[in-house]
C-alpha cells in the first residue's frame, strides 16, 4: 500500500479543508479587492488552499507527537505560534511569488520590494493574518467535531437531518472481537485499550470503503451500519473479505505485540429504527428500535469466526452468494423474544 | 460562557488598528458589555433548549440576535464617548451630522461585519462545544486523553424503570420523544451538579465526576435527588403527553478507570474499569431490593462528610467472590 492505512482518510480531510480555505481566501479577496484585478483572487485561492491543507496536515501528523509531552498552556502557545508562523510564511511565499511574476523579478527582490514592505506594514497584511488565523482555528474545531460525530455525519448533522426523529431503514452489523477478554484478564487494561484501538483503526478502512458507517463502540464490540439496501450484497461480500485481508495483513504485528491474532464474529440484520438526537448537552445521534436489539441478540449466539444473519439479510444476499456457503440454523429462540426467528450463517473462506 | 467573555475582551485588540486611545476604550467597553449580554442570553434564554431547530437555524438565529444587540451597544458606547469627547451631550451627539456620517458612510459598517463574523464564530464554537458535551471539545483539543490515563472517578448510573414496556406501549417514535424529554430533564440536574455525561445506552445514562484529593462529595447523591424531584414536578406533563409516570433507579460507585480516546473517524472518550461493571450490579440489586438508589462502600469511605441519612442497606456479592456493602440515603 503506497499510502498508510489511515493516511488516506487524513489526506482527504486535508484536501477538504484546503478547498474550503481556497474558497474563503477567494471570498476575502472579493471583499477587499473587488473585481478589477485578477491576481489578488489567484493569491486568495492558492494561498487559502495551501494554508488549509498544510495546517490540517500539521494538526494531524505533527501535533499528536507533541501532545504526549506538553501540558495545556505551552501546548496552546505552541499551537498559536505554529499557526501564525505557518500562515505568515505561506502568505509571504504566495504573495511574493505572484509578485515576482508580475514584476518580472526574482523572489527575493519581490519580497524586499517597496510594494511588498508597504503591504506588510501599512495595508491589509495584518487583517489577512487575523482572518486566516481565526478561520484556521474554527476549521480545527469543526474537524474535531466531525471526528467526534463520525465520518460522513457532519453535513447531515449541521443541516439538521437528525434533529427531527424519523423512522429509517438500516442494515446493522455487530462486530465482536472474540477473545479480547483474554487480554483484559491476562494483561493490563492499558494494553487492552491499545489492542482494541489498533483493531478499530485497522477495520475502519474496510468499513468506510464499503459504504459503512460506524455507530458506536461498546467494550469489545463495534456497531456499524449501512444506509442503503440497494446493491448491498456487494458491500456485504467485499466488506467481509476486505476486513479479513486487512487483519491478516497485520498478523505479524498483532502476534508480536499482543501475542494474539484478532478474530471476529459478525451479526447482520436490517429493519426499521428511529433515528434522532438525544441529549441537550452532549448530543448524540441515536438509533432505537427492535432491529438493534435483535442484532445484539444474534451476535450473542454466534461463535468464533461466525457470520450470522437474519432472514431479511438472507433474502438480499442469497442470489449473490454460493449456496454451499450459506447454512440455515433454522428457527432460533433469542433471549427476550417470544417467537423464534430464522438465522443463517455464512462460511467465509 | 467564558469563551464569550474572553472574545468580548478580544475586541480591544481589533480596535487597536484605529490607533487612538479613545477607540481603544470604546473597544474594551463594547467588548465587556457585549460579553455580559451574551452570557445573560446564553444562561437564561438558551440554557437548555429542547430545540426542534436544526444546528444551522440555531446558529444563524443566535448570530443575528447577538449582532443586533451588539449593534445597539456599539452605537450606545461610541456615541457616549464621542459625546464626551466633543463636549456635546450624549443625545445631541446622536443626532449630529458626524454621527450620522459615522453610521452610514464610515466605519460602522466595517465594525458590524467584524462583529457578525466574530459572533458567528463564538456561537458556532459554543454550539459545537455544547453538542459534544462540556469540556469534551477542550479535552480533544488539548489531547488530554490522547494517551490513555488512569483516573479516579465517581459514576452515577441511572436506569429508567420498565423501559421495555414503556417502549412497547409508546411505539418507536413516541418513545424517542419521551426519552428526549426525560433525558433533557435529567440533564438540567446533571449540569447543576457539574457532572459529565459519559454515555447514553438507550434509557440508561452514566454520569461521572473526577475524584480530587481522594475525597468524594455529595454531588452525585444530590444530583440523583434533584433529578427525582424534577421528574416529580413534571409528572403531570409526562402523564398528559405520554400517559407515563417515569421513575428511575440509580447506583453510585467510585473507582479507578483508564480513560482513553478510541477510534479515528469516530472518536469517543471511553472508560475502562471494574467500577462500571459494579454499577450495573448495584443497580440490579436496587431492582431486586426495591430501592431507588444504592451507594457502594467505596464511595462512602471517601466521603468528606458524615451523615445520619446514610444507612447501611446490605451486602452485594461480586463476581470475584468479594462482598461490598451498600448504603442507602434516607430523605428528609
Amino acid at each position: 500500500m503506497s499510502i498508510s492505512r489511515i493516511g488516506w482518510i487524513k489526506l482527504k480531510q486535508a484536501l477538504v479543508i484546503g478547498l474550503a480555505g481556497a474558497f474563503l481566501g477567494f471570498i476575502y479577496t472579493l471583499g477587499s479587492d473587488g473585481f478589477i484585478l485578477f491576481y489578488p483572487h489567484l493569491n486568495g485561492l492558492i494561498g487559502g488552499f495551501i494554508m488549509g491543507f498544510t495546517l490540517t496536515l500539521i494538526e494531524i501528523y505533527l501535533f499528536p507527537k507533541f501532545l504526549k509531552k506538553w501540558r495545556f498552556v505551552p501546548l496552546l502557545s505552541i499551537r498559536v505560534l505554529t499557526y501564525l508562523i505557518t500562515l505568515t510564511v505561506i502568505m509571504l511565499l504566495v504573495l511574493n511569488i505572484s509578485r515576482s511574476q508580475r514584476m518580472n523579478t526574482d523572489f527575493l527582490t519581490a519580497l524586499t520590494s517597496v510594494e511588498s514592505i508597504d503591504y506588510m506594514l501599512y495595508e491589509d497584511f495584518k487583517y489577512v493574518e487575523f482572518y486566516a488565523f481565526i478561520i484556521a482555528l474554527v476549521f480545527n474545531f469543526i474537524r474535531l467535531f466531525s471526528i467526534k460525530l463520525g465520518y460522513g455525519i457532519l453535513a447531515d448533522f449541521i443541516l439538521g437531518r437528525y434533529a427531527k426523529p424519523k423512522i429509517v431503514n438500516r442494515v446493522f452489523c455487530f462486530i465482536n472481537i472474540t477473545k479480547a477478554q483474554d487480554i483484559l484478564i491476562n494483561k493490563t487494561v492499558t494494553f487492552y485499550h491499545q489492542y482494541i484501538n489498533d483493531i478499530l483503526i485497522d477495520i475502519t478502512r474496510p468499513i468506510i470503503e464499503n459504504n459503512g458507517f460506524i455507530y458506536e463502540y461498546v467494550d469489545d464490540q463495534v456497531v456499524i451500519y449501512w444506509k442503503s439496501l440497494s446493491g448491498w450484497e456487494r458491500n456485504f461480500r467485499s466488506f467481509l473479505s476486505d476486513l479479513k485481508k486487512a487483519i491478516n495483513g497485520r498478523k505479524k504485528y498483532y502476534l508480536e505485540k499482543y501475542d494474539h491474532h484478532p478474530d471476529f464474529k459478525f451479526a447482520f440484520h436490517e429493519g426499521e429504527v428511529v433515528q434522532g438526537e438525544i441529549g441537550e448537552i452532549k448530543t448524540e445521534i441515536v438509533f432505537q428500535g427492535d432491529t438493534l436489539n435483535t442484532t445484539a441478540r444474534i451476535i450473542e449466539i454466534a461463535s468464533s469466526d461466525n457470520v450470522l444473519f437474519s432472514e431479511s439479510i438472507y433474502n438480499i444476499t442469497k442470489n449473490s452468494l454460493e449456496d454451499n456457503k450459506i447454512k440455515s440454523l433454522g428457527r432460533v429462540y433469542l433471549k427476550g423474544k417470544e417467537d423464534p426467528i430464522n438465522i443463517y450463517s455464512f462460511a467465509q473462506d | 460562557m467564558s469563551a464569550s467573555v474572553m472574545l468580548g475582551s478580544l475586541y480591544p485588540v481589533l480596535a487597536d488598528e484605529f490607533g487612538d486611545p479613545v477607540a481603544f476604550i470604546n473597544g474594551i467597553t463594547i467588548g465587556f458589555f457585549g460579553g455580559v449580554v451574551i452570557v445573560i442570553y446564553e444562561l437564561h434564554l438558551f440554557y437548555i433548549t429542547k430545540s426542534k431547530f436544526s444546528f444551522l437555524t440555531q446558529l444563524f438565529s443566535k448570530a443575528i440576535l447577538y449582532t443586533v444587540t451588539l449593534g445597539f451597544i456599539i452605537i450606545g458606547v461610541i456615541s457616549f464617548t464621542r459625546g464626551i469627547e466633543t463636549g456635546v451631550g450624549w443625545v445631541s451627539y446622536m443626532v449630529s451630522d458626524s454621527f450620522i456620517m459615522f453610521l452610514f458612510e464610515q466605519d460602522f459598517l466595517v465594525i458590524m461585519i467584524y462583529t457578525m463574523l466574530l459572533l458567528t464564530i463564538v456561537v458556532l464554537t459554543r454550539q459545537i462545544s455544547k453538542k459534544m458535551g462540556p469540556g469534551i471539545l477542550f479535552n480533544f483539543i488539548t489531547g488530554k486523553y490522547y494517551l490513555p490515563k488512569f483516573e479516579e472517578r465517581v459514576f452515577l448510573y441511572l436506569d429508567l424503570v420498565n423501559s421495555t414496556s414503556i417502549a412497547e406501549e409508546l411505539g418507536s417514535l413516541r418513545y424517542h420523544h419521551f426519552l428526549k424529554e426525560y433525558i433533557a430533564d435529567l440533564t438540567t440536574c446533571i449540569l447543576n451538579y457539574r457532572g459529565t455525561i459519559y454515555r447514553y445506552v438507550g434509557d440508561q445514562i452514566t454520569v461521572s465526576w473526577r475524584v480530587r484529593d481522594n475525597k468524594t462529595d455529595s454531588k452525585p447523591i444530590e444530583c440523583f435527588y434533584c433529578a427525582k424531584k424534577n421528574l416529580e414536578e413534571r409528572a403531570e406533563k409526562y402523564f398528559d403527553q405520554f400517559n407515563i409516570r417515569p421513575k428511575f433507579r440509580g447506583a453510585v460507585d467510585t473507582g479507578t478507570v483508564l480513560t482513553g480516546e478510541i477510534g479515528i473517524v469516530k472518536s469517543q472518550i471511553i472508560f475502562y474499569g471494574d467500577v462500571l461493571y459494579r454499577n450495573t450490579l448495584i443497580e440490579e440489586k436496587c431492582k431486586a431490593d426495591n430501592q431507588e438508589l444504592l451507594i457502594s462502600e467505596y464511595f462512602i469511605n471517601k466521603l468528606d462528610f458524615e451523615s445520619p441519612s446514610l444507612k447501611l442497606h446490605g451486602n452485594l456479592k461480586l463476581k470475584a467472590g468479594d462482598n461490598i456493602d451498600l448504603y442507602r440515603w434516607i430523605e428528609g
